[in-house]
């Protein structure tokens, strides 16, 4: 991470340009939002987003108007973390080949993910990313 | 780029498994993610080992499983690389959730499939039930009858799929241990003219544009679904074909191999033919020779190209022949085989339609000899001089016990 990022207050949060944007169609009052808002806001970084199919994603995943201003990825339900792993592979094997140089720093890879995805139906990659050392996310 | 080029013989004796991994090799995949899987695994182990030798740059993904393993190459597809892996049989199934999601976001990666029979019983041998399965995720399907094959329509397969005309993901088929563990004589390309043929991947749409950001694998309901999928079997039915014919021209051009969407073998004066796919299309031919000395007219038909379904050069292929064998090797489990009803629907509507029955063969690894060939041929052409199919429309050929027939 390149710097710290400043704290915003509420006032502050209500006009800055977000990498997840307040159109979405979670419930009024729902936290997702103000999760994710968050969690985006912690690094001036690249993002790859992924989440898995959830409230999250469908919600905020809509064509033709999705709200994420970076590169987001869904593909299922036990793999929110498996796709964005492969996403965060091309990005290594680029920046190997000298492909990517100016795209320095590497990438956030962020995943979203629920119980579901995690405990129930994604714990084999939960088992596996820490078997073969796999980060998870980074930045 | 700081990799090694590795210097080939013209021919290579190589099987179906490494002649694959060789060809990955040469086009220079930027991601494998995958977990092994009898037979298929020394194709993925093939570019590790390519990899830790430095005849590649790129990265191998160790996943948890195969859904795993298509689901790192969705991401790494959509992130805007060349991207493979293989896999067989029950790995097949388990990636099935995931093939049609690599296909409904149009992302091109080739899937090397060593056809193997789906448990239970369990069994490690060569049929096509996996092909069979994948029929309907929207991917391109080719299909190798030898090693030589495996190589070659690799090379198509990216050529293809990677068309931004195209962006379909493709599978390459073969035959579990018949292709896979038997090593043949392939003739071979030279590094650069692999590369060369392939060219260097253009990405499209891909997440490491961070200046553009795009969202894969969105959400629609009743309002944009049906238009999506409507797009992509539009581009399968009319944009595929062009392409694949435009690879196989270019490709004999390179290499003097000539490739056809439907593969016809003594057809010209056929009487009697058999269709049929993977090592059993080479058995065909050869007794199709043997019956044309004792007589009999015969002809061997091979689908090259099995999705999307080549209707119209089916239905050309068979204009003269007077009666017809469709062969699969795949339970259909409760209705007519998928060759039996497809080769149905392409002919129905023509002027000639030949007498059509069929045969279940070879399921779990079984031999399909040259006898049951003969016999078979020896069916039709008593088909042909009864004038009607004098069968039943289905039997089951090389199974123990009380002959199997039905409808």
């Amino acid at each position: 991470m390149s710097e710290i990022k400043k704290v915003k207050n509420l006032k502050e949060f209500s006009t800055s340009a977000d990498r997840f944007e307040g159109a979405n169609l979670l419930c009024p009052g729902c936290a997702h939002s103000i999760i994710v808002r968050e969690v985006l806001n912690a690094t001036n970084n690249d993002l790859i987003l992924s989440a898995s199919t959830g409230c999250l994603e469908v919600c905020s995943a809509v064509y033709p108007q999705p709200s994420g201003d970076a590169p987001w990825i869904h593909s299922g339900a036990g793999d929110g973390s498996t796709a964005p792993a492969g996403a965060d592979a091309i990005d290594k094997a680029l920046r190997k080949q000298g492909r990517l140089q100016q795209r320095a720093p590497e990438p956030a890879v962020v995943s979203f993910a629920g119980a579901g995805a995690t405990y129930a139906i994604g714990t084999q990659w939960i088992s596996a990313g820490t078997q073969f050392e796999v980060k998870f996310s980074k930045n | 780029m700081a990799f090694d080029k590795m210097e080939l013989q013209k021919i290579e004796v190589w099987d179906g498994n490494f002649a694959a991994a060789q060809a990955l090799r040469q086009c220079q995949i930027d991601v494998v993610a995958a977990y092994p899987i009898t037979p298929s695994t020394p194709i993925v182990e093939g570019y590790a080992k390519f990899l830790s030798d430095n005849y590649i740059e790129g990265e191998f993904v160790m996943v948890e499983s195969e859904h795993a393993a298509m689901s790192g190459c969705v991401g790494a597809a959509a992130a805007g690389g060349r991207v493979a892996t293989a896999t067989s049989s029950q790995g097949f199934a388990l990636m099935v959730e995931v093939l049609y999601q690599a296909s409904g976001m149009r992302l091109p990666i080739v899937l090397n499939v060593v056809n193997r029979a789906l448990a239970a019983p369990l069994n490690v041998n060569g049929d096509h039930s996996d092909m069979y399965l994948g029929r309907d995720s929207g991917w391109i399907q080719l299909d190798a009858f030898a090693p030589q094959e495996a190589y070659d329509l690799n090379f198509i397969a990216f050529k293809v799929a990677e068309d931004h005309d195209i962006r379909l993901p493709a599978m390459v088929h073969q035959d579990g241990f018949m292709t896979s563990h038997t090593a043949q004589g392939v003739y071979t390309l030279t590094d650069d003219e692999a590369y060369g043929f392939v060219g260097e991947y253009k990405p499209m749409n891909d997440m490491l544009d961070f200046e553009h950001p795009v969202t894969h694998g969105v959400q629609t309901e009743e309002d944009w679904h049906f238009e999506h999928k409507a797009r992509q079997h539009n581009d399968l039915m009319t944009k595929v074909f062009p392409k694949i014919q435009a690879a196989f021209d270019a490709f004999e051009k390179l290499s003097g191999r000539k490739y056809n969407i439907v593969e016809k073998y003594d057809m010209n004066d056929a009487d009697v033919c058999v269709v049929c796919m993977g090592t059993s299309v080479e058995t065909a031919r050869e007794v199709a020779t043997e019956m044309r000395e004792k007589g009999i007219k015969a002809g061997v038909v091979g689908l090259r190209v099995i999705r999307p379904f080549p209707f119209f050069e089916i239905a050309e292929a068979f204009k003269d022949v007077k009666a017809i064998a469709a062969l699969d090797r795949s339970s259909p489990n409760g209705a007519p085989g998928m060759l039996f009803n497809e080769i149905a629907g392409a002919l129905f509507n023509t002027d000639k339609r030949a007498l059509l029955s069929g045969y279940v063969y070879g399921l779990g690894g079984r031999d399909l000899t040259k006898a049951h060939l003969v016999s078979l041929y020896t069916e039709l052409q008593a088909n042909v001089d009864a004038g009607k199919v004098t069968t039943q429309l289905q039997q089951f050929i090389g199974v123990r016990g009380p002959k199997l027939a039905f409808l």
